[in-house]
């Protein structure tokens, strides 16, 4: 579903992204894990077209994002860490608005909407203007747009940040159950309890550089320790720095 | 089953609703600040059209020879600089939102197509940078529409030119911005600055030579021929500007047939421009959005200018760590293209309109109209000041918003922070404003006492402005916005641009007001009676009260606050 290929992409001539290639099959929950500065949003932004890569080629869906970008696009639903909701609008408007704009049939999306504000329990407030809601009711509304559409790619950028125990709970279950319904989930988290319960496959990269990708076993492998992921990923990163200083 | 909206409807839809939602949200919450804004809007409109209509007035009375053609040249310059204003302004907004917005950000991710996105942001620039044509020109135009008595469809047809005049400068603002970041992602500022300078250079050029005509006198039909030939660049027949007063002043003269083609002309052309936009936007935009987001280094380097160190020295008599929140303040404003594109093309406007009042009149203008065109600048710049220190001051304490408890933990006084703030407000305002007035009154002759008594009530002004600015603004703080125009359309920026403008109305009014009646009283010759200055200490006294307890209120909420 998701398909990069030997890509890289420069910020004047700077490399954020090297060499990246990476498969990511439906059904599959991908998180993508890097200290900061990684490369981890700029991947992600190209995913999402925002960004195109400077040589290689991303593909969603069987779409090259930079010559089909609508068409993978409408395939795509993706949550940034800061996420936009138009302040003048209620939550039930901006629904709304996404459905119509994933050019959903009105009365298939009338369903998902009730749908989706039920499972995100946004009835209490879902008629009142965003500019009202607060951290949580926000990114509960913008995960609601982010599925009404039924995306066959969620990619999900620090999902967590400002959740309360709760919320992080409701959120790790949904995101293991869309990617059970089909949906190709790609995560990127600093946070390495959520990646190890939930991913099937985790990519590690360091100074745009891929350095480990695989379940948690293969990694372990790779790093000969039986460890738990932030051993692992502390590993792989030491063992990276190490690696480029000497070279 | 129904069937999907199409993009364009589903945005204009949005445009609706977000307006329905904030329209119904004036009237629910705010509705003092809704009759603000319109008594302010309606307060300038009458101002514009009254100076508007003398001026019509008096030359339909005295049926002056040529008349025709001088208003057909007065309307061609207007609607030519507001045009040039327009490209630079819709410009300004419209890279802000194509490049900058987090609403782009978000749309940019999802299936929608670039040139929607593009004709979203575009109606949003145009509407905005329209605004102010709308409520200048159109007072001007209604008050020629009265004072030459043009049939009905004269103001029918108003707004239809207007809307066909404000598509050109707006889609050739698009494409010089989609230009830009597609061609010069790494140099855009220097390219910027490179146009801008030879636009200068020939606009210089321009009003050297028109001025130098000017003064060479309009004794016979040859040398006013001459002076109009200046004006070709606005007058040629491929000019909106031309396609503009043509067919506004065919259609006042009763001849409807005659304005059709000057029509179709603005509507064919500005329509064809925005297509032609729109489709640079729809190959363009999104390799545009990519180029500026990674044209440069990953992290970007920004260094101190010597710009930070002007502003640092020129509070020189305040103790360091003020100085060093100043200079942070001015770092933080001077990094923002929009905020300083606003700056300059204000100025540059207040800046040509002194010029020229003296300029054209050189021969031998009457004394009475000296006395009054130095008011007429006074006032000008005073609103000026009140629009600068209201846009870019009052928001100040506003954009500390969640980074306050910085600036709460500092080891300063928390008053300390309002009296820098004050300090760079009237420093700045007295400098750029003084320097206007001084300009101007030099340009007009005007006696030392007259250039004194101004440079005077700058001061004032500069005090009183500057108190209520800085005072109000920790007064009624809106710590939730991030967006200094929309602290300054909240409630306390309202509340402060209303005592603004009454403050202002006062002080030149007392202070200047007695002055240049004392000065008409003697004739405009000899000393000035004592009685010319008897408002001085009281517009002192006004502005002594202006600053303290603004500053003083400020003050007492700012220890107060929490964080």
């Amino acid at each position: 579903m998701i398909e990069l290929t030997h890509v890289t992409k420069r910020y004047g001539t700077k490399p954020a992204v090297e060499d990246l290639s990476l498969h990511v099959g439906a059904g599959e929950l991908f998180a993508f894990l890097g200290p900061n500065g990684a490369g981890k949003t700029t991947t992600i932004k190209m995913l999402c077209g925002l960004l195109f890569p400077t040589s290689g080629a991303v593909r969603v869906g069987g779409f090259d994002i930079q010559r089909d970008g609508d068409q993978a696009r409408q395939l795509i639903s993706y949550v940034p860490d800061q996420p936009f909701l138009y302040e003048k609008l209620t939550g039930r408007e901006f629904l709304q608005f996404i459905a119509d704009l994933y050019g959903m049939p009105r009365d298939r999306a009338a369903e998902r909407m009730q749908t989706v504000i039920d499972l995100f329990a946004l009835d209490e407030f879902v008629d009142d203007l965003t500019e009202r809601y607060s951290h949580g009711m926000r990114q509960r509304t913008v995960f609601a747009a982010a599925l009404v559409h039924e995306p066959k790619v969620l990619i999900v950028d620090e999902p967590t940040v400002g959740l309360d125990p709760k919320s992080i709970r409701l959120l790790k279950d949904l995101l293991r159950a869309e990617a059970n319904r089909g949906t190709t989930v790609f995560l990127s988290t600093h946070s390495l309890d959520i990646a190890q319960e939930l991913a099937d496959r985790i990519g590690i990269v360091e100074r745009g550089r891929l350095i480990g990708c695989g379940t948690l076993a293969t990694l372990r492998k790779q790093v000969s320790l039986d460890g738990s992921l932030e051993d692992v990923f502390l590993k792989l990163t030491d063992e990276a720095a190490a690696e480029r200083a000497t070279a | 089953m129904s069937t999907p909206v199409s993009q364009g409807w589903l945005f204009q839809k949005l445009r609706l609703r977000v307006a329905r939602n904030a329209g119904t949200q004036l009237l629910g919450n705010s509705r003092v600040r809704l009759v603000t804004m319109i008594l302010c809007s309606v307060v300038v409109w009458i101002a514009v059209y009254v100076v508007a209509y003398l001026g019509f007035g008096l030359l339909a009375e005295r049926e002056i020879p040529g008349a025709g053609r001088i208003l057909e040249l007065l309307f061609n310059m207007m609607f030519f600089a507001l045009g040039g204003m327009l490209v630079l302004s819709t410009g300004l907004v419209l890279y802000a939102g194509l490049f900058n917005g987090a609403e782009t950000r978000f749309l940019l991710a999802t299936p929608a197509r670039a040139d929607q996105i593009f004709a979203l942001k575009f109606q949003s620039a145009v509407t905005f940078a329209g605004w102010a044509f709308v409520v200048l020109g159109a007072p001007i135009l209604i008050a020629y529409g009265i004072a030459f008595h043009a049939p009905w469809y004269f103001y029918v047809l108003l707004p239809v030119f207007f809307l066909g005049y404000l598509l050109l400068p707006g889609s050739v603002a698009a494409l010089v911005c989609l230009a830009f970041v597609n061609f010069f992602p790494h140099r855009r500022k220097q390219a910027l600055t490179v146009l801008l300078l030879g636009l200068a250079a020939l606009l210089g050029y321009w009003v050297y030579r028109t001025l130098m005509a000017a003064k060479a006198g309009l004794d016979d039909r040859d040398q006013l021929q001459g002076l109009f030939d200046m004006f070709s660049l606005a007058r040629g027949e491929l000019s909106p500007s031309d396609w503009m007063a043509r067919g506004l002043l065919a259609v006042a003269q009763r001849q409807p047939e005659e304005a059709l083609l000057p029509l179709a002309l603005l509507w064919s052309n500005g329509l064809m421009l925005y297509v032609l936009a729109a489709f640079a936007a729809q190959q363009t935009y999104r390799r545009g959005f990519n180029r500026m987001a990674t044209g440069g280094d990953l992290r970007q380097r920004y260094g101190g200018s010597w710009l930070d160190r002007l502003a640092g020295w020129s509070v020189f008599y305040l103790d360091r760590p003020t100085r060093i929140l100043i200079v942070k303040d001015f770092r933080t404003f001077r990094r923002e293209p929009v905020q300083v594109g606003q700056v300059i093309l204000f100025t540059f406007l207040l800046l040509l309109a002194v010029l020229n009042s003296r300029q054209f009149f050189q021969a031998d203008i009457p004394a009475a109209y000296q006395q009054g065109l130095s008011m007429l600048n006074m006032s000008a710049t005073g609103l000026l000041m009140c629009a600068y220190l209201g846009r870019f001051i009052y928001p100040l304490i506003s954009l500390e918003g969640r980074k306050f408890w910085i600036l709460g933990l500092l080891p300063l006084r928390r008053e300390q922070l309002l009296w820098g703030k004050f300090a760079f407000a009237v420093t700045g305002s007295t400098l750029l404003a003084g320097g206007i007035i001084l300009l101007s009154d030099l340009l007009l002759g005007m006696p030392a006492t007259t250039v004194g008594v101004h440079l005077f009530t700058v001061i004032l002004l500069a005090l009183g402005l500057s108190g209520l600015s800085v005072g109000i603004s920790a007064w009624l703080p809106n710590f939730r916005e991030t967006d200094p125009s929309k602290v300054v359309l909240g409630f306390g920026g309202t509340v402060n641009m209303l005592i603004g403008l009454g403050y202002l109305v006062l002080v030149i009014g007392i202070a200047c007001g007695p002055f240049h009646a004392a000065v008409a009283a003697e004739g405009f010759a000899g000393a000035v009676p004592w009685w010319g200055f008897a408002g001085l200490p009281v517009a002192l006294g006004m502005a002594v009260a202006a600053t303290v307890l603004p500053m003083q209120v400020g003050a007492r909420t700012l220890r107060r606050m929490e964080f």
